[in-house]
C-alpha cells in the first residue's frame, strides 16, 4: 500500500468569514465536507489521496474562532488560535502553565505557528497501517492490520483496544483533561459543551471518528475554568526524537496541595489508548496522601493495571508507570 | 606571495547564492511546453505481473502519453553493472539488474510499472489511477537471513537462487590464531537498513532541441559525465549531443551516484520521443520507495587477542542484503569487510560475506558505504575483549594500531578500487590521546561517572577509532581559463551537493594564481562545461579534482610566468603573482593585470609562437594510484534516562585526519553534517518493513532523522599526516563523520548500562528496542537501579 502520490486532487474550497458562514456549508454538505484549520494533518491526507473530500471548508478567515478571552469564570480559547499565542498568552503562562507547556511540545516552532489549538485536538491518529491508506476498520474496511499477529506495532495502544488500536495523538489533550476544560462544539442551530474527557472517543464508541464531532459539528472553542489556576502540575511527553515527535506516552497533571498531602488531582495520559486516557483510579488513590515514593510507585502500578501490550510495544507499560511516577514526586 | 590560502578557512563563496535562495535546482527549471511525469509504482513486493490495461488513463483528459514495459520496444532494456565484482578468487556474483519499468515480475515495492506524461503532475497523477494492473501477489523475501532457505521464493528465476555473491578473503591463518589465543570473543551484529535522506529528492527535466539536435537534461546526478555517456549511447546519440547538467544539489550522499534509474533512463527518451520537454520530480514518500538504501548487515564475528589483548586474528562471516537488484556490485559490502581491519594490526583475517537479494529497494552505497558495519563490528569486538581481560578500552586500541613507522601498510586484503588495501600514510596514537585528553576520559573513569551514578544518573562513555578509504580513482579533470576580465574560471566534471566544491577549488586555484576566490567562478557538474570524469562519491572530490584543478592552476602559472618573463626580460624567478597581477618583485612600475595578460597571449595579430597556446588557459587531470585513508577517534559521552530508556549525548569530540586540510570551516561542516548522519543511524533511523514487504514508516513523521536540537555541539580537533599519493596531500573527508558513530554509541551505552547487562551489538538503537535489552538486564537481576527494579 505504497502512497507514491503527491498532488492534490481537485475538490471545492469554501472560505467562509464567520462561524454562522461556516455551519451553513457544513450543513449543506454534510459527510462530503472536511473542515480545514492550520492544514497540518489535512494536506498529508489530501495529497497522499487517502482522504478525498468534494469540499473543503477553510476556518482561516474565521476571525471569531483566533483570540484567548477571560470569561470571568476562566478562559476561552478559540479554536483556531494558533498553538504558538497559547503558548506565548500571559494569562495561560500564569494560570495555566500546564497547557503552555503541552502546546510547547508540539512538534516545532514552525508547526505551533500555523497549528491550532482546535486542530491538535480534532487530529486524526497516526497509524501507519490507516495514514498508508490500508483498508482497514478505521478507514471504513474489515481488519485491523496493526493487531495482526506479525504487526509492527510498537507505537500502538496499551489500552482501550476495541478491534483499532491506533493512539491519540494529541499533546493539548491529556493537558486540557487535566485543567477540566470544556469544548464548545456547534452545529447549525445548536451549541453542546463537552466535558474534555469525553469529547475523545474511543474505537468503541464509533472506530471512525477521534471526537464527537459528527458532520456539521465544530469545535469552536476550549474553555478553561478556574478550578486549576494556578495549580501546581507536571508534563512530560517521551518521544523518539526530541523535537519534533509524537508522544510514545505524555503525562498531564494537575494538584492542589494541603500541606504536605495532595488535596486534589487530575492526571491524564496520552499515547497509550485511542484516546487520551484520564486515570481517574489513581486520582482516587492519591488524594488525601503524602507524595512519597511508595506512594507514586503505588499510583505508577495501578496506572498500567489491565495494560495489554502488543507485539512490538511492551516498553510503553513501564514507560506509562515511570511517569505517572514522576508526576506524584514531582509534588513531593 | 600573501598568506596561503589553502588552510584558510574562508566563508563558503557559494552561500549568498544558497541563502538568498538564487540558487538553481532541477525543480526551478522550467521550459516552454513541459510536460510533466508519474510514476505508477507497484503496491507489492513481489509478485507477477498478469496485464497492465492503461486505456483509461490514455484517455484521461490532458494525458499525452502512457507507457509500460511493452510500450517502450527496443528501448527495454536491463541497466548496466555499474562496478563489476573485482578479481577475488572464487568470487561467486549473479547479476541483476532492473529494466526501466518491470515486465514480467515486481521485486519491490515501488517498482516502476507505468509512466503517464501529463499536461500537469496532477493530472498524471489523476490518470494513474485509471491503470488498471493485475498483478498476482507471491510471498516477498523480507528477512536477510531467511533469504537462501530452501523454501524461500526466488525472487530472479533464471538464476534459481537468491544469492547474489559470495565472497571470502583471508590473510594468515586464523585457525591457527584462535587455537593459540588467550581468549575469543564471539558475538553476533546487526546493522540495519536506512535511507540517505537527502533534503532534496531525485528529479530530472528533459528537453530537446531538434533545431540544433541537441539534449538537454538537468538531472541531480552526483555523476553528470557518467550519465551523458551512458544516455548518448542508449539514445543513439553523439556525447556532444547530450548536454548533463547537474546544478544545485540538495544533498547526494552516495544514491544519487550514476545510478540509471528509470526515470534518468526514460525522461529524455520520452522527451525526445514527444518533442516537448518533460520534467519529473520525486516526491518524499516515492524517495522512500525507489531511491537506493543502504545498511542491512549481519555479522558472526570473532576476534583472538593473546593475554594482553593483543590481536592475533579476526573471523568474520556476515550476510549484506543487496535488495531487490545489485547494479552496484560488491563496493558496500567489500567496504565492509576492508574498513573492519580499522587502524589496526591484524595478523590473520577470515572473512567471508554472502550478498543476497530481498523484496526491498534496491541498496547501494550510502555515506559510509559499508565501512561503519565494518567499525561497529571491530569496535565491539575490542570492547568486549577488553572487558574480559580487565584491560582498559583505550589501551587495548593503543596496543592494536599500526604503529606510526609502518606506512604504508598493506593489509594484504583488496579493496573495492581492486588494488590492495594500503594505508598510505597516519599517525593514529596522537588522535586517540588528543580525543581521551578532549573528552575528559581520566577523570570520567576515575571518579566522574561514579559520582555520577551515586546521583542516580546513568553516564557512559565511548572512545572508538576508524579508517576511512577515500580519495580513490580512476581521475578527475579541471580546466582553468584567465578570462579577459581577470576573472579565472574553473570547471570540473565532478557534481556538487553541497560539498564546499566551489570555495576549495577556488582556493587551490587562487593559492597557485595569487587571486581572490571572489575572482574565481568555479563550475562543477555540467557537461558542456568539462568533457572527462567521473563524479563525486567515495570522499574524492578534494582528493581527485582538487589535485587536478591544482595542477591546471600551476600550468597557467607557468604560461604567465613564461610571458611576463618574455615581456619584461626579467627571469621567471623575479616574478610573483599577487593580487590577480603578475608583477616583478620590488618593482610595482611592471605590473600587469592577468586580465590583461590573457588579452595579450590571444593576439589578433602577429602569432602564437610554436610551444605556446593562445590565451591562460590549462587543462589537467589528476589519477591516484590508490585511495588515500584518513582516520579519526570519535568519543561521545551519553547519559541514559532508566525510566524512559531515552539517550542524550552530553558531549562529542571528533579528532580526525584528512591529511593537508584545505578549509577547514569546511572539514567540520563535513565532519559535523557526517556525526549528524551517523547519529540518525545509531538512535533514530529504522525502515519498517513488515513480513509482506511493506515499507511501513515512509515519512520523515514515522522514520525520523536528527534535527539540528539532536545533534549535540561537536568539539573537533585535527591531526595532519599528509598523504604521500597526491601532490596536496589531502585525504578525503566526506564519509569520516558517519562512519564510527554507531560504534562509539553503542559502546557509550553499554558503559551507561552498566557491567552485568546485556551486549549492545546492534544498531539503531531506539528507546523501545534499548529498553528491552535493559529489560533483560533487569530481569535477569544483573543491574540494580534498573526502573523496574526500584527507584533510581
Amino acid at each position: 500500500m505504497a502512497i507514491i502520490r503527491d498532488m492534490i486532487p481537485a475538490f471545492d474550497l469554501f472560505q467562509p468569514a464567520s462561524v454562522e458562514d461556516a455551519l451553513a456549508l457544513l450543513a449543506e454538505h454534510g459527510e462530503d465536507a472536511w473542515v480545514l484549520a492550520g492544514g497540518l494533518d489535512t494536506f498529508d491526507w489530501l495529497k497522499d489521496r487517502i482522504k478525498r473530500p468534494k469540499a473543503v471548508v477553510d476556518l482561516s478567515g474565521v476571525e471569531e474562532l483566533t483570540g484567548i478571552r477571560d470569561t470571568g469564570a476562566g478562559i476561552e480559547i478559540g479554536a483556531m488560535t494558533p498553538l504558538s499565542r497559547v503558548v506565548g498568552d500571559p494569562r495561560v503562562r500564569a494560570d495555566f502553565a500546564l497547557l503552555r507547556e503541552a502546546a510547547e511540545h508540539v512538534a516545532t516552532p514552525q508547526i505551533r505557528n500555523q497549528g491550532t489549538l482546535g486542530g491538535n485536538l480534532s487530529q486524526d491518529t497516526r497509524c501507519w497501517y490507516y495514514r498508508s491508506g490500508w483498508p482497514c476498520y478505521r478507514a471504513g474496511g474489515n481488519t485491523c492490520y496493526a493487531s495482526a499477529p506479525k504487526a509492527m506495532n510498537r507505537e500502538h495502544c496499551i489500552l482501550g483496544r476495541s478491534r483499532c488500536v491506533a493512539v491519540s495523538p494529541s499533546d493539548t489533550a491529556p493537558a486540557l483533561i487535566a485543567l477540566g476544560a470544556r469544548m464548545v462544539v456547534r452545529r447549525a442551530g445548536s451549541e453542546s459543551i463537552h466535558e474534555a474527557q469525553d469529547f475523545f472517543i474511543g474505537p468503541a464508541t464509533d472506530i471512525q471518528r477521534m471526537t464527537v464531532l459528527r458532520a456539521g459539528d465544530l469545535l469552536t472553542a476550549v474553555r478553561i475554568p478556574e478550578d486549576w489556576a494556578g495549580a501546581r502540575h507536571y508534563y512530560e511527553k517521551v518521544r523518539d526524537r526530541g523535537s519534533w515527535d509524537f508522544a510514545l506516552v505524555s503525562v498531564a497533571a494537575a494538584f492542589r496541595m494541603d500541606g504536605d498531602t495532595i488535596g486534589d488531582a487530575r492526571i491524564a495520559v496520552n499515547g497509550v489508548a485511542p484516546f487520551p486516557v484520564r486515570l481517574d483510579s489513581v486520582e482516587r488513590m492519591v488524594v488525601g496522601h503524602a507524595p512519597d515514593e511508595a506512594l507514586a510507585t503505588e499510583a505508577g502500578e495501578l496506572a498500567v493495571a489491565g495494560a495489554r501490550p502488543l507485539r512490538h510495544n511492551d516498553y510503553k507499560v513501564p514507560l506509562m508507570r515511570n511517569l505517572v511516577r514522576r508526576a506524584i514526586r514531582s509534588v513531593a | 606571495m600573501a598568506d596561503s590560502l589553502i588552510g584558510q578557512g574562508i566563508r563558503r563563496v557559494e552561500d549568498p547564492v544558497l541563502l538568498t535562495g538564487r540558487g538553481l535546482f532541477v525543480d526551478d527549471v522550467h521550459r516552454p511546453g513541459m510536460l510533466h511525469a508519474h510514476f505508477l509504482r507497484s503496491d507489492f513486493a513481489h509478485g507477477i505481473i498478469g496485464s497492465i490495461d492503461a486505456s483509461a488513463a490514455r484517455a484521461h483528459p490532458g494525458v499525452v502519453a502512457v507507457y509500460t514495459a511493452d510500450d517502450l520496444g527496443d528501448y527495454w532494456a536491463k541497466g548496466p553493472l555499474l562496478v563489476p565484482p573485482p578479481p577475488i578468487e572464487g568470487l561467486v556474483f549473479n547479476e541483476a539488474t532492473a529494466g526501466p519499468l518491470a515486465r514480467g515480475k515486481v521485486r519491490h515495492v515501488g517498482e516502476p510499472l507505468a509512466m503517464v506524461i501529463a499536461e500537469s503532475r496532477y493530472v498524471a497523477e489523476d490518470a494513474a489511477a485509471h491503470i488498471v494492473v493485475d498483478v498476482e501477489p507471491l510471498p516477498a523475501v523480507v528477512d536477510i537471513e531467511r533469504s537462501l532457505d530452501p523454501e524461500a521464493p526466488l525472487i530472479h528465476e533464471e538464476l534459481g537462487t537468491n544469492l547474489a555473491a559470495r565472497v571470502g578473503q583471508s590473510k594468515g591463518d586464523y585457525a591457527a590464531a584462535a587455537g593459540g589465543a588467550h581468549l575469543v570473543v564471539k558475538r553476533r551484529f546487526t546493522y540495519d537498513r536506512g535511507v540517505s535522506g537527502a533534503m532534496e529528492n531525485r528529479g530530472i527535466v528533459a528537453d530537446w532541441d531538434p533545431v540544433s539536435e541537441k539534449l538537454t537534461v538537468w538531472d541531480t546526478t552526483q555523476a553528470p559525465i557518467p550519465i551523458r555517456n551512458g544516455l548518448a549511447r542508449l539514445l543513439g546519440l553523439m556525447e556532444s549531443q547530450v548536454r548533463v547538467v547537474a546544478p544545485f544539489i540538495g544533498g547526494g550522499f552516495g544514491p544519487k551516484i550514476m545510478m540509471f534509474y528509470p526515470e534518468e533512463v526514460l525522461v529524455p527518451w520520452i522527451a525526445m520521443k514527444l518533442g516537448r520537454p518533460v520534467k519529473w520530480i520525486e516526491d518524499r514518500q516515492e524517495s522512500f520507495f525507489s531511491t537506493t538504501q543502504e545498511r542491512g548487515q549481519v555479522h558472526e564475528a570473532e576476534l583472538a587477542v593473546d593475554a594482553e589483548g593483543r590481536i592475533l586474528g579476526v573471523r568474520d562471516v556476515f550476510i549484506h542484503d543487496t535488495g531487490a537488484y545489485d547494479p552496484y556490485g560488491l563496493t558496500v559490502p567489500i567496504n565492509a569487510q576492508c574498513t573492519l581491519l580499522g587502524p589496526y594490526e591484524v595478523p590473520s583475517y577470515e572473512s567471508e560475506f554472502t550478498v543476497v537479494f530481498t523484496n526491498k529497494t534496491t541498496v547501494t552505497p550510502v555515506r559510509g558505504a559499508g565501512r561503519q558495519h565494518g567499525v561497529f563490528v571491530m569496535e565491539r569486538l575490542l570492547d568486549f575483549a577488553a572487558a574480559e581481560l580487565g584491560i582498559d578500552r583505550v589501551e587495548i586500541r593503543r596496543r592494536n594500531y599500526v604503529p606510526a613507522g609502518s606506512f604504508p601498510f598493506n593489509h594484504k586484503v583488496l579493496f573495492q578500487d581492486f588494488a590492495d588495501l594500503v594505508y598510505d600514510s597516519g599517525d593514529y596514537l596522537p588522535a586517540l590521546d588528543r580525543a581521551v585528553e578532549m573528552i575528559g576520559y581520566e577523570d570520567f573513569v576515575k571518579g566522574g561517572q561514579a559520582a555520577a551514578r551515586a546521583e542516580g544518573r546513568h553516564l557512559g562513555m565511548g572512545v572508538v577509532s576508524y579508517v576511512e578509504g577515500t580519495g580513490i580513482g580512476p581521475y578527475e579533470g579541471a580546466r582553468v581559463t584567465v578570462e579577459p576580465s581577470g576573472i579565472v574560471r574553473v570547471a570540473t566534471g565532478v557534481g556538487t551537493q553541497g560539498q564546499g566544491h566551489f570555495t576549495t577549488f577556488a582556493q587551490l586555484v587562487g593559492d597557485v594564481l595569487g587571486v581572490g576566490v571572489d575572482r574565481i567562478r568555479v563550475t562543477t557538474g555540467d557537461t558542456g562545461e568539462f568533457n572527462w570524469g567521473t563524479g563525486t562519491f567515495a570522499s574524492r572530490g578534494i582528493v581527485v579534482a582538487g589535485n587536478a584543478c591544482w595542477e591546471a592552476a600551476r600550468m597557467v602559472r607557468a604560461k604567465v610566468l613564461a610571458l611576463a618573463s618574455k615581456r619584461w626580460g626579467v627571469a621567471e624567478s623575479e616574478l610573483e603573482l599577487v593580487d590577480g597581477s603578475v608583477r616583478v618583485a620590488g618593482d610595482p612600475g611592471r605590473s600587469m593585470e592577468l586580465g590583461r595578460l590573457a588579452v595579450e597571449a590571444n593576439p589578433l595579430r602577429g602569432a602564437v609562437t610554436p610551444g605556446m597556446e593562445p590565451g591562460l588557459e590549462a587543462t589537467a587531470y589528476f589519477g591516484p594510484a590508490s585511495g588515500a585513508t584518513a582516520s579519526g577517534v570519535h568519543a561521545m559521552i551519553v547519559e541514559v534516562d532508566p525510566d524512559t530508556a531515552m539517550v542524550e549525548i552530553l558531549k562529542y569530540v571528533v579528532v580526525h585526519d584528512c591529511g593537508e586540510v584545505v578549509n577547514p570551516v569546511i572539514v567540520e561542516g563535513q565532519i559535523h553534517g557526517g556525526v549528524a548522519h551517523g547519529i540518525g543511524n545509531a538512535f533514530y533511523e529504522q525502515l519498517v518493513y513488515d513480513d509482506d514487504g511493506q515499507l511501513l514508516n515512509a515519512s520523515f513523521m514515522d522514520y525520523l532523522i536528527p534535527t539540528a536540537t539532536d545533534v549535540p555541539s561537536i568539539e573537533t580537533a585535527h591531526v595532519v599526516t599528509p598523504s604521500p599519493l597526491n601532490p596536496l596531500g589531502v585525504k578525503g573527508v566526506g564519509e569520516a563523520g558517519s562512519i564510527p558513530t554507531g560504534a562509539a554509541f553503542a559502546q557509550a551505552v553499554q558503559d551507561a548500562l552498566g557491567s552485568g547487562a546485556p551486549d549492545v551489538c546492534e544498531i539503531p538503537l531506539s528507546p523501545n528496542r534499548l529498553w528491552e535489552i535493559m529489560e533483560v538486564a533487569a530481569r535477569s537481576g544483573a543491574r540494580p537501579g534498573h526502573a523496574e527494579g526500584g527507584a533510581s
